[in-house]
């Protein structure tokens, strides 16, 4: 039904974590919507980010890469 | 402490799981900031009125119900909106883990396609599995049971998955750090 080999569309292929716009560090969560594009939770860079389809590395949506970004955000809610 | 939303534009409502407290809020979209109980909020446990750190979820509006990712039950829970309890699809309904076709070990999400076939990303077991509609044995489509490193078709610890329109799957390999594509042939 579908492939079982995957390609890397964000992060790195070898699992190292990283901090660039190509990286993730423990990542949880994600959407795709109807165009293909990709919102990832990039939990460890407290940053959403997201992938245009097709395109190699993802663009800050959320977050401002500041590990307590979250909680800040959180407390002022 | 909320852990992941979904949306129902068609309801102009969000869900949000709220897995320390073992429950799914739903809210509107607009107006009103108050939150409505949809699913457990009676303590965590695996009475068939309580969830189990539940972590994701897929909003089935064909079947007006929430298909729960119940992560510290093991299993995967059917909630029909407006309901007091759920109903198992998939795993051990008395919250074992397990590695075979049948179980699953700490599953962190669920999605469906179009045709209702289920799929999860069973965390533990570092894979996803697949169930026709309707059947609760298992296959597994990606990854290798009890097998993790980094390698293209092996994964370290599944955490969320979704399909796109075309049905290609895309997995967050949580502890390898990289979303991975799988291309539906």
């Amino acid at each position: 039904m579908g492939s079982t080999n995957g390609s890397t569309i964000l992060g790195q292929a070898n699992g190292i974590s990283g901090s660039n716009l190509s990286d993730l560090s423990e990542p949880t969560g994600i959407q795709v919507d109807l165009n293909g594009n990709v919102y990832v939770v990039d939990k460890n860079n407290s940053r959403i980010l997201f992938l245009e389809k097709g395109t190699l590395s993802g663009r800050i949506i959320a977050g401002n890469g500041k590990i307590n970004f979250f909680q800040e955000f959180k407390k002022s809610l | 402490m909320p852990h992941s939303i979904e949306c129902d534009f068609n309801s102009h409502t969000l869900y949000v799981t709220d897995r320390s407290n073992h429950r799914i809020m739903s809210y509107p979209l607009i107006g009103n900031v108050l939150g409505t109980l949809i699913a457990g909020g009676n303590g965590g446990g695996l009475n068939r009125n309580q969830l189990s750190l539940p972590v994701a979820f897929h909003i089935d509006s064909l079947s007006n119900s929430l298909i729960i990712a119940n992560t510290g039950g093991h299993n995967i829970l059917r909630w029909v909106i407006g309901a007091s309890n759920w109903t198992l699809i998939v795993g051990n309904s008395s919250g074992f883990p397990g590695n075979t076709s049948t179980e699953l070990q700490s599953p962190t999400d669920v999605t469906l396609d179009p045709m209702g076939n289920i799929y999860v990303s069973d965390y533990n077991n570092h894979r996803i599995q697949f169930f026709l509609r309707d059947q609760s044995i298992g296959k597994t489509i990606v990854g290798i049971t009890s097998i993790s490193d980094n390698s293209s078709t092996v994964l370290n610890r599944p955490i969320s998955l979704k399909l796109d329109n075309q049905l290609n799957l895309y997995i967050v390999d949580h502890y390898n750090n990289r979303v991975q594509k799988f291309v539906r042939y």
